[in-house]
Order: C-alpha cells, then sequence, then structure tokens
C-alpha cells in the first residue's frame, strides 16, 4: 500500500463538488471538498470521478504519491457534466 | 414533493433543450455560448462583448455606436483570462462596458461625438459564474455516487482499457448510447441505480439528462434575475466643444414569467439626467438647461428559436416622462410624455434589427428610428 495524497483545488462558486475515487470507492459526497486528503492505495488505475463546479470553473488535483512523485492533473470547466481523471498508480509508484 | 420525484416528473414531461453550456469543453465557449443565449435587450443593457450599431438608418441624421466589454477588450490582448481562475477574478471587466458614439447629419458632416462608461452594480443574471450548488448539490451528489457504486462493481470483471474508456464516456455525456455499452457495465450501472436511494426507478436515459435537465430550468430563473447599471456619458458637439453635454443614466431589468421557454417577459425602468450646456450664453460653460427623465416599461420576447431558445423576436413597451429642471427657452414645453416602443427582430446570430417609434400624445407627434446592431464575440481573430 502507498500513501496517496490527493489535493483538491477548485475555482467556482463555493467549491461545490463531489468527488468517488475507483475502485477504492471511496466516496466523499460534501460540498467543499477543497484540500487535501489522504488514501492507502495498492498499484492500480484509479479513476476520479467529479461532478458539480460552476460552469466556468475547473479543478486542480495533485496527487503527492509516498511524498515524493507528484503528478498534477487539471480539468478547467466542470460544467455539469460529470468529469472523469484518471491516475495511473502502477507507472508512478 | 420530493426533489427526486419532481425531478421524475420533469423528466417525463419535459424534453431537454439542448442548453449547449453543459457541453462546452472551456471556459470561452461557456462564456461565448451565455453570452448567443441573453435577449437582444438584455445585450442592449450590458453587452457580454462587443456591440456595434448604426442608428437611424433611413432618418436625416445618423448614429454609429460601438460598445465593448472590458473583458472583450482584455481578452483580445491576453488568452489566458479564459484560465477559468483568471476569468472568475475579472469581476470588474465582466461587468464594465466602454463605449464611444459618432452621430453624423444628413451630408454625412460630424454633428457630435461620445465616450460613456457603464459598470453594472448588480449582474445576477451571469450564468457563467452563477453557483449552482445550493439547487444542484444534492443531485451531484447522488451521481457519482451512483458512478462510485457501478464502476466499482464493473471493474472486479477486469474490463480492458477500451470497455473502462466507453463506460466513462457515459457519464461525461461524450458517448450517450447506454446500449452501446458493454453488458457487465450496463449491469452493474442498472444495480448501483436501483438500489440507490435517489435514482432508483429512473432510466438510465433520465439519470444521463439529469444534469442538463435541471440547468435548463435554473438557467431560465437565472435570466430573469436583476441587472442594473449605471453609465456616464460625455458628448462633444460639432463645434469641438468638449464636454457640451453630460448624462447619468440607470437602468434595471428583471424577467417575470418563470420557467417558460417559448417567451418572456421583462421589466425595464430607466432614469435619465441630462445636462446641456446653454448655447445662448456663448463662451459660458454653464450646465444650466437639464432635463431629467424616467421611463418604465416591458420587453416582451415573442419567440424563442426551438432548438437552442434563443430569443428571435422581442417587442419593447414602455411610457417615457421628462422634466427640465434648469433654464427653459421661451415657449419650450417644462415636461413631456411619450409611449416608447422598440421591436426586435434577430436576423442572424449576431445581427439584430431593431426599429424604435417614439409617440408624443401632447402634440401627436411620432419619431421612427430603424437601426441595426451586431453583437459579436470577436475573440478568436
Amino acid at each position: 500500500m502507498n500513501k496517496i495524497t490527493l489535493c483538491f483545488e477548485f475555482s467556482g462558486g463555493k467549491g461545490y463538488a463531489y468527488v468517488n475515487l475507483v475502485p477504492s470507492n471511496y466516496g466523499i459526497y460534501k460540498q467543499d471538498f477543497s484540500g487535501c486528503h489522504e488514501f492507502q492505495l495498492g498499484r492500480g488505475i484509479y479513476t476520479i470521478y467529479i461532478d458539480g463546479v460552476s460552469p466556468a470553473g475547473g479543478t486542480k488535483i495533485n496527487a503527492t504519491i509516498n511524498d515524493d512523485r507528484i503528478i498534477t492533473k487539471r480539468v478547467t470547466s466542470a460544467g455539469h457534466f460529470s468529469k472523469v481523471i484518471e491516475i495511473d498508480l502502477n507507472e508512478n509508484i | 414533493m420530493k426533489p427526486h420525484v419532481v425531478l421524475i416528473v420533469l423528466c417525463l414531461f419535459i424534453q431537454v433543450d439542448t442548453f449547449a453550456q453543459s457541453l462546452a469543453e472551456n471556459v470561452e465557449a461557456v462564456a461565448t455560448q451565455a453570452a448567443e443565449m441573453k435577449s437582444g435587450n438584455s445585450q442592449d443593457v450590458l453587452t457580454s462583448f462587443f456591440q456595434f450599431a448604426l442608428k437611424d438608418l433611413i432618418g436625416t441624421g445618423h448614429e454609429l455606436q460601438f460598445q465593448s466589454s472590458l473583458l472583450g477588450i482584455v481578452a483580445k490582448t491576453d488568452p489566458g483570462v479564459w484560465v477559468d481562475t483568471n476569468y472568475l477574478r475579472r469581476n470588474f471587466a465582466r461587468n464594465l462596458v466602454i463605449g464611444v458614439d459618432l452621430a453624423i447629419d444628413e451630408n454625412i458632416r460630424f454633428k457630435s461625438n461620445s465616450l460613456f462608461l457603464k459598470y453594472a452594480l448588480v449582474n445576477k443574471r451571469d450564468v457563467t459564474v452563477f453557483d449552482y450548488s445550493e439547487e444542484l448539490g444534492a443531485y451531484s451528489e447522488a451521481r457519482v455516487r451512483v458512478m462510485g457504486n457501478a464502476m466499482t462493481r464493473f471493474l472486479e470483471s477486469h474490463p480492458d482499457a477500451g470497455q473502462r474508456e466507453a463506460a466513462n464516456n457515459f457519464f461525461t455525456g461524450e458517448n450517450p448510447d447506454f446500449n452501446s455499452l458493454p453488458e457487465t457495465f450496463r449491469t452493474a450501472f442498472l444495480n448501483a441505480m436501483n438500489t440507490d436511494t435517489f435514482f432508483h426507478g429512473f432510466t438510465p436515459e433520465h439519470y444521463r439528462d439529469t444534469m442538463d435537465l435541471l440547468m435548463d430550468v435554473i438557467n431560465k430563473e437565472i435570466a430573469n434575475k436583476p441587472l442594473w447599471t449605471l453609465s456616464a456619458k460625455s458628448t462633444s458637439n460639432e463645434n469641438k466643444e468638449l464636454f457640451s453635454q453630460l448624462q447619468i443614466n440607470t437602468e434595471f431589468m428583471k424577467g417575470i414569467v418563470k420557467r417558460n421557454s417559448a417567451m418572456n417577459l421583462e421589466i425595464n425602468a430607466k432614469a435619465h439626467l441630462e445636462l446641456n450646456d446653454d448655447t445662448s450664453t456663448a463662451g459660458k460653460k454653464d450646465f444650466d438647461r437639464r432635463e431629467f427623465s424616467f421611463s418604465f416599461g416591458l420587453n416582451w420576447i415573442i419567440l424563442k428559436d426551438s432548438k437552442e431558445r434563443k430569443s428571435i423576436l422581442e417587442l419593447q413597451a414602455e411610457g417615457e416622462g421628462s422634466t427640465l429642471i434648469g433654464k427653459k427657452y421661451p415657449d419650450e414645453k417644462q415636461d413631456k410624455l411619450s409611449a416608447n416602443g422598440i421591436l426586435r427582430l434577430r436576423i442572424t446570430k449576431d445581427l439584430w434589427l431593431p426599429v424604435e417609434i417614439k409617440y408624443e400624445p401632447v402634440t401627436g407627434n411620432v419619431f421612427g428610428l430603424l437601426n441595426l446592431t451586431t453583437n459579436f464575440d470577436w475573440l478568436n481573430n
């Protein structure tokens, strides 16, 4: 298992977003999900599902693996079709 | 009535408007599409990007007017404004409009020119920055919950990368055809939906369309929200006198018909103070001739196109009263009343043909103006 820290930065509205991390199925269903959240994850391809954020808003995700490697993913204009962000932890761990 | 019951009813009886905002891929596209959805009246009150107008086309004098939001000007020189975080910070630029007028006489000789600034003191109808969380939070939460549960179950069957992508494309709206998806995903999705307290009883299509449907309902409400502007205008006349006239204007508008796709009514109220230099006292700038006017009326959005719900025909009717509060010339009337009307026809996506009529009941005079107005984004050139 590896310590994965996912830091979310939302713009638009009040940082309104709902997130699910699959396949861990770690869902956080609340408003203002901004900030960092720590997970213990094995190797695999993880998918972050986000729904919410105002039309012109966006989402930036920094994934830090074992306090070392950093992957940055950015989605602009989340709008109201759900956004899907894949993070491949096979290559990066 | 519980929210999900309302949603089921909406899904069954209302066809989803294809409001392209939810499909837009970037902030620029969101802002451009939002501008196209505005009524002609709303664009005249506060233009989103650029507006060019030719006024009084068939009369004895003509007027050319160009106005631009500060955002439009900034975007021409700094594409970085379309980064979401930058865009959201540019509140002042989104709400400030700068404009110039040039008036010429029938012999195409210079009559006057003007410079004006307009600022939206209240602008609650900007869909690009509206916070939907209060209305849509519960729906978003339920959608992500179903997504997570469905994909977790689906991944247990070890789908390949292509199948995973196909399933994700259903959630993002890139592949709306549920029946084309792998059977293992369809089973997992239906199980996740049917065991969810919120989406129980929905079809995959209703799940897919939920946000578009709700966004459309909410956007109609946003289009009704108030807009209040304050502007100042300075005019120079043919004698090359700077500041021969000063104007202060304020304008308020608000929609009043709720959730109607086919038409709408907008309240319009305007107040106007005009300070004119008294030309009978040459050499002395006194602005002794002052006129205050107030108008109140309705803009009826008569027709919207059936596909995208853009306004294409509007009729604005208002009553106007004005009074001289400064120096008055002999035989000049102290007060005036008039009934004004503007019929706006949208000829193309950007081009409007407004016809203005003004009737003064006391004198029986009727004035007519034929104008041409284009609202354009001009952002990619």
